[in-house]
């Protein structure tokens, strides 16, 4: 599956696996907030990276106990009108201190992938590929920001702050 | 007046860049409608009944002479001539082409203007007291925390897809004239019990099919921390608001649904993580900054000895004059000057037309005579903020001149209407015309003068555009069996003591409208006691004496 991250477009492997899957041995997947914290406490036996993806209505705070142990949090868009994940990705920066990998996922316009990056998200998942040819313009369209981003380390000032 | 520095002016181009790129891919089809839609509304290009419309922002009502003589350019080479003021310090101008759109909004850059989010589900331009900065009953500018809230609001990145619209008005005054209980979060800077100035917040007020009076959340708010708190109000919203049906989807439904109770507390929860020591989230409006950005709006040095001077050599009394003197002026902090109201109401009129020879007339004279500063007012109307009182009869001419010398402020015919089936493709009856007949009839009658002080709203579907739940007089367009028919509303305010108007009985066909406006009005002179205005009357008398009259008589 092609993802965009890091200004590229690259291939990943991330697995989604649904409750009532069996976990494979090895490999990157993404779990259920449920699934992934029976999981946990059951002691993690698999080579590989976990993920946790939460919906839209899912208050990011009942990862709390995950939030060290999972490299990725997955954000979904049931639709590119509905903004829920935007903020559910700035408090997962702001309040909760998640510094692995948020990735959106779903109906997502390549226009809206400068607002997600300011918002903490890495990367993106993109189901409608017939934008993919201009998604590069589009991520770096604007260099300007009056708001702060969403690093825990930029520091800068309301209208210093550049977008990221 | 706030002025760009390179920052706001490489951003605003890096965003014309960009509508300019999205609008070619629409027009090749890269984007279809539905994808683009979210993209153009937010840089204020609508699509309207008959053509694109494009909404450009006067953020906080406020604009300079040079700034207005762009928008007269822009009405006349891509437009038909004219724009139009809307109750949100906007002006739209309705028939341009997409295609010429990028362009326009380039000119608007160059006289550091734009169109961002003057539409779309996301914070809109933040408007205020068109007479900031110069009312005699400010407690402080409300114009610097405006450009705060505008800056900080612009292109928000987690804003930008909210469940609906969301409207933040401001004011610092004591008199109410930005109808902040009508707005989505209105603020009021005025002072504690300790003589501190700081922000009292009203949420959840809004006009729509489901009118709601705002209610105080925070009855006082450090300044410093507003955009935090602002912050903290948005995101919940944000997660919380209605998405399953977009007429329940404003914050007011929310608020509603919640209580104001539960929703204080999920904000100020919020708020504390914002708040956190040494959060990188903070949105810190430190003194510095706020010296910054206080000292674009800082009072002119004004001319108070030739003021006087020249105001015993002229005399003037022209009763058309003294009667515009006496009803379109209001009082200026400075006691040598005043604060012109210009009418863009002229009888017969369409309410807030100004063609490009208007817009640039008032230019002129706001060069003139005002230090080339221009307000726009929610009222539809102009404001020349800084007018020497013994410039008055010089200023009068210049405005009969060009017919902009109509003596109406507050009255009868100063109406306020949506653009209705004329434009609008949500419009279900007509709402310009209904202006049109009602102030020909009151020009005819010549009940105005007698009449004084009455707010006429009227809305051409039940979106509320033209603000009728506010109005003392509402009137609402609707249809039935391809039928328009109008329904009158009484009682609404708003000012302070915000109220929503009361539906008097069955509706009204289009020409029973002026008549029973009229009957209305009759019976306040009828029953007025000494002193009293339109709505005090009614508010004594009761709907019920009105309505008697009006259906005894239809």
């Amino acid at each position: 599956m092609p993802i965009i991250r890091d200004g590229k477009i690259i291939e990943d492997h991330w697995l989604t696996i649904r409750d009532e899957d069996e976990i494979p041995d090895a490999g990157d997947i993404i779990l259920s907030p449920e699934h992934a914290l029976d999981y946990v406490a059951m002691g993690r036996r698999h080579k590989g990276r976990l993920g946790a993806r939460i919906k839209s209505d899912a208050n990011p705070e009942t990862l709390g106990p995950l939030l060290d142990k999972i490299d990725l949090i997955e954000l979904e868009f049931l639709s590119f009108t509905d903004g829920r994940a935007y903020s559910q990705a700035t408090q997962l920066r702001q309040h909760l201190g998640f510094k692995g990998e948020i990735r959106a996922r779903g109906n997502i316009l390549v226009d809206q992938l400068q607002f997600m990056r300011r918002c903490g998200f890495d990367s993106f998942e993109i189901t409608d590929k017939r934008h993919f040819k201009v998604w590069q313009k589009t991520y770096a369209d604007l260099n300007h920001a009056y708001q702060r981003r969403a690093q825990p380390n930029d520091l800068t000032g309301i209208r210093k702050a550049r977008a990221g | 007046m706030y002025i760009y520095d390179q920052f706001d002016r490489e951003f605003v181009l890096e965003r014309v860049a960009q509508l300019r790129d999205q609008v070619r891919r629409r027009l090749t089809g890269e984007l279809n409608e539905e994808e683009f839609r979210p993209l153009r509304l937010q840089n204020g290009v609508y699509l309207q009944l008959h053509a694109y419309m494009l909404r450009v922002a006067i953020p906080y009502g406020t604009l300079s002479s040079k700034q207005m003589r762009a928008l007269a350019d822009i009405s006349e080479t891509y437009d038909k001539g004219y724009g139009h003021f809307t109750t949100r310090q906007n002006i739209q101008f309705n028939w341009p082409a997409l295609s010429d759109i990028p362009e326009i909004l380039e000119k608007l850059a160059d006289v550091e203007m734009h169109a961002i989010q003057t539409s779309g589900n996301c914070i809109r331009n933040v408007t205020s007291d068109p007479y900031a900065g110069v009312a005699s009953d400010e407690y402080e500018d409300p114009r610097i925390f405006a450009e705060f809230i505008r800056q900080w609001s612009t292109l928000h990145p987690e804003f930008a897809f909210l469940p609906r619209k969301f409207k933040i008005a401001i004011t610092g005054a004591a008199e109410d004239r930005a109808a902040i209980a009508f707005h989505d979060i209105g603020l009021r800077l005025k002072p504690n019990d300790l003589g501190e100035i700081g922000f009292e917040v009203h949420v959840g007020g809004g006009m729509g099919r489901t009118p709601m009076i705002g209610q105080v959340i925070k009855p006082w708010l450090a300044k410093s921390e507003i955009l935090d708190y602002l912050q903290a109000v948005m995101r919940v919203y944000n997660l919380h608001g209605r998405r399953d049906n977009k007429y329940k989807a404003r914050i007011k439904i929310l608020a509603h649904e919640l209580g104001l109770e539960k929703l204080s507390e999920e904000v100020d929860a919020e708020h504390r993580k914002i708040g956190v020591q040494g959060s990188s989230e903070r949105q810190i409006i430190d003194l510095k900054e706020i010296d910054r950005i206080a000292e674009y709006f800082a009072s002119p040095d004004l001319d108070t000895q030739s003021a006087t001077l020249t105001d015993k050599s002229v005399g003037l009394n022209d009763p058309d004059y003294l009667l515009w003197k006496l009803i379109n002026l209001t009082e200026h902090r400075h006691p040598d000057y005043a604060i012109v109201n210009i009418s863009l109401k002229p009888y017969g009129g369409i309410p807030g037309d100004a063609s490009a020879d208007e817009m640039r007339t008032v230019a002129d004279i706001a060069e003139q005579f005002s230090l080339s500063e221009i307000r726009v007012a929610h009222t539809q109307n102009l404001v020349l903020p800084y007018v020497r009182k013994a410039d008055l009869p010089a200023l009068w001419r210049a405005l009969k001149a060009s017919g902009l010398e109509t003596p109406n402020k507050g009255q009868v015919s100063d109406i306020i209407a949506c653009p209705g089936l004329d434009y609008c493709g949500l419009a279900t009856a007509r709402s310009i015309p209904i202006a049109q007949a009602i102030s020909n009839r009151f020009k005819e009658n010549g009940l105005e003068r007698e009449i004084g002080k009455v707010k006429i709203k009227i809305s051409g579907c039940i979106n509320a555009c033209g603000h009728h739940h506010a109005g003392h007089i509402g009137i609402l367009g609707l249809e039935k069996n391809g039928q328009e028919y109008y329904q009158i509303t009484l009682g609404g305010e708003d000012a302070d003591g915000a109220a929503i108007g009361k539906i008097i009985g069955p509706g009204f066909s289009f020409a029973q409208v002026p008549m029973v406006v009229e009957d209305i009005l009759k019976t306040y002179l009828d029953n007025r006691e000494r002193g009293e205005e339109f709505i005090d009357t009614l508010r004594r008398v009761g709907v019920n004496a009105f309505k008697e009259d009006i259906y005894a008589d239809h």
